[in-house]
């Protein structure tokens, strides 16, 4: 009985300190207003995504900008659980939209979108 | 697209928990079918033989579709898109460990006969084994291993449970309902439910263990039990619980009166007839659950 009542212990912590792969944040953050033209964006998640399934496209005012290869984030010489592109095309001022497509570990396909607003100096 | 989702999950969940319980069937079978020449062990392991190809089916379907959900409806399916999603992603890792596993419990199962149920049992034990490797679990930051053994043992507890409630009624069907009943077959039928009863006890404990683990995984806070996710998830449980009290009934009430009382095989039947609805409808609920996002990703 104790040995089934600290295994339940044991997968009960275990399950409470799982996480799930979820947005933390971006660069631009969402709905940002920036006077300079970032050179890239970058989003973290929560776990590592999936490079292979992983897609971001930027849309400005004047429509697709283009993008440089998509590559996994490190922060110094570990990866830091991000996806990130450099911006090769030019922005133009006005509302830019960055969607993206990436998974986790489970296959899980996510998607979603954020917005930052490039005005020129 | 999420019924799409929702139904090759069904078609593969419903068919894995058919020749787990096939094969769980044949370990009930195995005293019981010892006396006259009802080969009820033979015909379970037929079933599961019949039914493991859709398995194997199941499991290209599953690909087919996580690599057009990847790469996006408007993109071709392809072959190679397929290739990136087997050789590139942890998905597609455990796709192949699934589909390892489950030729080598095809092959286990055509080969060996109803006596070496022990072996047959490794065989389901390998397809239960491997189903986490796609799954949420398989997302889990820390303790990764432990929760995919964890959703392993669910869907095997699932299957040596409802699989197996189902097999023993479609086996025994042709004897146990005649009218009269001889007396034989239903002390047959009797030593047939007194081998399950353990087995479908433990089970529902360890599906109810392993339940709680995934519970705690995906609806970690009250007011995840307030999205999409809970309200499907309280269901599940709802209609687990249903199932479980009609087990509970024919364990207590009907199984000692099987073999002494006429009408007892017949009993039996519509009570659990009634378990296996309640548990068709957890099982349908689950496919829902494990296509849907987690609470956190609303």
């Amino acid at each position: 009985m104790t040995r089934l009542a600290l295994a339940v212990a044991v997968f009960a912590s275990a399950a409470v300190i799982a996480a799930h792969m979820n947005l933390d944040k971006t660069f631009p953050a969402d709905k940002a207003t920036v006077t300079s033209a970032p050179t890239q964006v970058q989003l973290w998640f929560s776990a590592a995504p999936t490079l292979a399934v992983s897609n971001i496209t930027l849309t400005g005012p004047s429509g697709k900008v283009a993008l440089g290869k998509l590559a996994l984030g490190k922060s110094g010489d570990t990866p830091d659980h991000s996806l990130v592109a450099d911006i090769t095309g030019t922005l133009t001022a006005g509302k830019h939209t960055v969607a993206w497509r990436t998974s986790g570990n489970d296959g899980h396909i996510l998607t979603g979108s954020f917005e930052f607003t490039f005005k020129s100096p | 697209m999420d019924w799409l989702s929702n139904g090759v999950m069904f078609a593969w969940y419903a068919p894995l928990l058919i020749v787990i319980g096939a094969v769980g069937a044949v370990r009930v079978f195995a005293t019981s079918d010892s006396v006259g020449g009802n080969t009820w062990d033979t015909s379970a392991l037929r079933i599961a033989r019949l039914v493991m190809p859709l398995v194997l089916l199941a499991l290209l379907a599953r690909l087919w579709l996580q690599t057009w959900q990847a790469f996006g409806t408007d993109q071709p399916l392809t072959l190679p898109f397929a290739a990136i999603i087997i050789r590139e992603t942890p998905w597609g890792q455990g796709w192949l460990w699934q589909t390892a596993a489950s030729l080598v419990a095809w092959a286990m199962i055509a080969i060996l006969s109803p006596k070496r149920w022990l072996l047959l049992l490794l065989a389901a034990g390998a397809l239960g084994g491997t189903v986490g490797m796609t799954g949420h679990a398989a997302g889990a930051d820390t303790y990764t291993q432990l929760l995919i053994a964890a959703h392993g043992v669910h869907v095997l507890a699932a299957g040596l449970w409802l699989g197996t409630l189902s097999i023993v009624l479609m086996v025994t069907r042709p004897s146990a309902t005649s009218t009269p009943v001889p007396e034989d077959t239903r002390e047959r039928l009797a030593r047939a439910i007194d081998r399950f009863s353990p087995q479908a006890v433990a089970s529902v404990a360890v599906l109810a263990t392993s339940g709680i683990v995934a519970a705690w995984q995906h609806v970690n806070s009250l007011e995840a039990l307030f999205t999409p996710y809970g309200f499907v998830f309280i269901a599940k449980v709802v209609a687990f619980g249903a199932a479980a009290l009609c087990g509970f009934y024919n364990w207590r009430v009907v199984r000692p009166t099987l073999a002494s009382h006429p009408e007892g095989p017949a009993h039996l039947r519509s009570m659990a007839t009634l378990e296996l609805v309640f548990g068709l409808a957890a099982l349908v609920l689950t496919s829902v659950l494990t296509s849907m996002p987690m609470p956190a990703h609303d």
